[in-house]
């Protein structure tokens, strides 16, 4: 086996786990329809079908540790900065638009959907990826991915800021050495959308 | 789980803070949500008679709420329709209602409509549907805002463009069009305005109109961001985010240097190497 066929083969598996996210994205937008991001049984699934993905890709949930707990939380705050300022700066008055469903049923499947994301791109394909090439090149592949599997539900507006926070995320990914640290943030940030939209 | 890596680390999360700031800096005003909530991009406006050529949709929603009453003072209440973001909202506040004696109960009622007047070319013109805000009472009677009592609260969505539009209210016993102060409410939706109103009527989003009381300084930016908005974005928050970025690397330098200090060489030079071969 010559060495290009060897690398071809070892980056299989982040392969698959690439074409398994663009299948579960292509899922969400069919079942969410015109409703977009706001459908919560599209979340549903998708955040299921990440998991499943992640599961089969390798990555294993690791009980957090005290660290993986502070990384997550000063990650998250590192990602809510700019918003809590904007919000400091201009508080909203009203309600933008309510998601599906009450707080409980909309925070359970955003937390559902940040993990599942997390587990899966900075879990097992951060995995796959950290033992076959250099740190950086996966943090970047990892955010790339991140950042395109919105574009379909978002838009493109909304590429930049999340390629952006894609590389942060990674960075606390190889801070901390698991998907703990990122899924935490990446919940936190999510949530606090409900407060500060 | 693999070792952290911590110098790569280091790097890769002051690039990503770095990222972070400039695409906050560099986003269009109508900025996605956050980062992955389950609230979308506003769906296509509803128009009540379509314009040609517009989307074909569903037609617009109404909504309807009802809110106790007690010792002649209503509670606090919110409704909006079902659009995503709604395309109207009304806020009431506890105590804002003049309500019949004995009422127990009101029910609050917003619906589009066609226009109960037309609106004046000198104004401009209608920008999205009219809607009607009503409140009856389980006696019989009017209901009314309270004079002197904190105004009930129009939020109205227009279609895309709308920023600069002025919320116009028609009421019975002044069916002409009259331009409230309109608040942009800014931030991810530049489509939606809100006024304050001490009148229950009709409710409809004009473009155009001049003069008037349309914006309010310092409210957030109205149609792209405005002045108000870029200092925090470009100075505040960036260095907020350093400080935050540094209170996530400190604790693992410390961590690190106790591992250096207790593991004596064996972790130095193994970092992204080590990961790497396993």
């Amino acid at each position: 086996m010559t060495v290009a066929a060897a690398r071809r083969a070892a980056l299989r598996p982040a392969a698959l786990l690439c074409a398994g996210l663009a299948a579960a994205v292509a899922l969400r937008v069919e079942v969410a329809g015109n409703t977009g991001s706001a459908s919560a049984p599209a979340g549903v699934l998708f955040g299921a079908v990440l998991l499943g993905v992640a599961l089969a890709g390798g990555w294993r949930p690791a009980r957090p540790s005290w660290r993986t707990v502070a990384a997550g939380a000063g990650g998250a705050l590192v990602l809510l900065a700019v918003p809590l300022a904007l919000r400091v700066a201009a508080p909203p008055v009203f309600r933008l638009g309510s998601p599906a469903g009450g707080f409980p049923v909309w925070a359970g499947v955003v937390t559902l959907v940040a993990v599942a994301e997390e587990g899966l791109l900075r879990g097992a394909l951060m995995g796959v990826l950290l033992r076959r090439t250099t740190p950086e090149l996966a943090v970047g592949v990892a955010a790339v991915a991140f950042a395109l599997l919105h574009v379909p539900v978002y838009g493109w507006v909304a590429l930049p800021l999340d390629l952006a926070v894609g590389v942060w995320l990674g960075g606390l990914r190889l801070a901390t050495g698991g998907a703990g640290a990122p899924a935490m943030a990446h919940t936190v940030a999510d949530l606090a959308t409900w407060w500060l939209r | 789980m693999t070792p952290p890596l911590r110098l790569p680390a280091a790097r890769v999360l002051a690039a990503g803070a770095a990222l972070i700031a400039l695409a906050w800096v560099l986003m269009p005003a109508p900025s996605p949500p956050l980062y992955d909530g389950l609230s979308g991009p506003a769906e296509a406006y509803r128009y009540l008679n379509p314009p040609a050529g517009s989307q074909s949709t569903p037609p617009p929603s109404s909504a309807n709420t009802t809110l106790a009453v007690s010792g002649g003072s209503n509670a606090a209440g919110f409704l909006s329709t079902s659009e995503q973001p709604p395309q109207a909202q009304f806020l009431v506040g506890q105590g804002s209602l003049q309500v019949p004696a004995g009422s127990t109960s009101v029910t609050i009622t917003v619906k589009p409509v066609p226009p109960p007047a037309p609106i004046p070319a000198t104004d401009g013109r209608l920008d999205g549907n009219v809607y009607q805000v009503s409140i009856t009472a389980d006696k019989p009677g009017p209901v009314t805002v309270r004079p002197g009592a904190t105004q009930p609260t129009v939020v109205l969505r227009g279609p895309p463009g709308s920023s600069g539009a002025v919320i116009e209210r028609s009421t019975a016993a002044a069916p002409s069009w009259q331009a409230l102060h309109t608040v942009p409410i800014g931030g991810q939706t530049p489509d939606i305005v809100a006024a304050n109103t001490d009148q229950l009527g009709w409710f409809a989003m004009v473009l155009g109109t001049t003069g008037s009381s349309s914006t309010s300084s310092g409210a957030g930016g109205g149609g792209g961001g405005g002045g108000g908005g870029f200092p925090i974005v470009a100075v505040v928050a960036p260095l907020a985010a350093l400080v935050l970025l540094g209170a996530v690397i400190v604790p693992i330098r410390l961590s690190r240097a106790r591992a250096a200090q207790g593991g004596g060489r064996s972790g130095r030079g193994g970092r992204g190497s080590s990961s790497r071969r396993r």
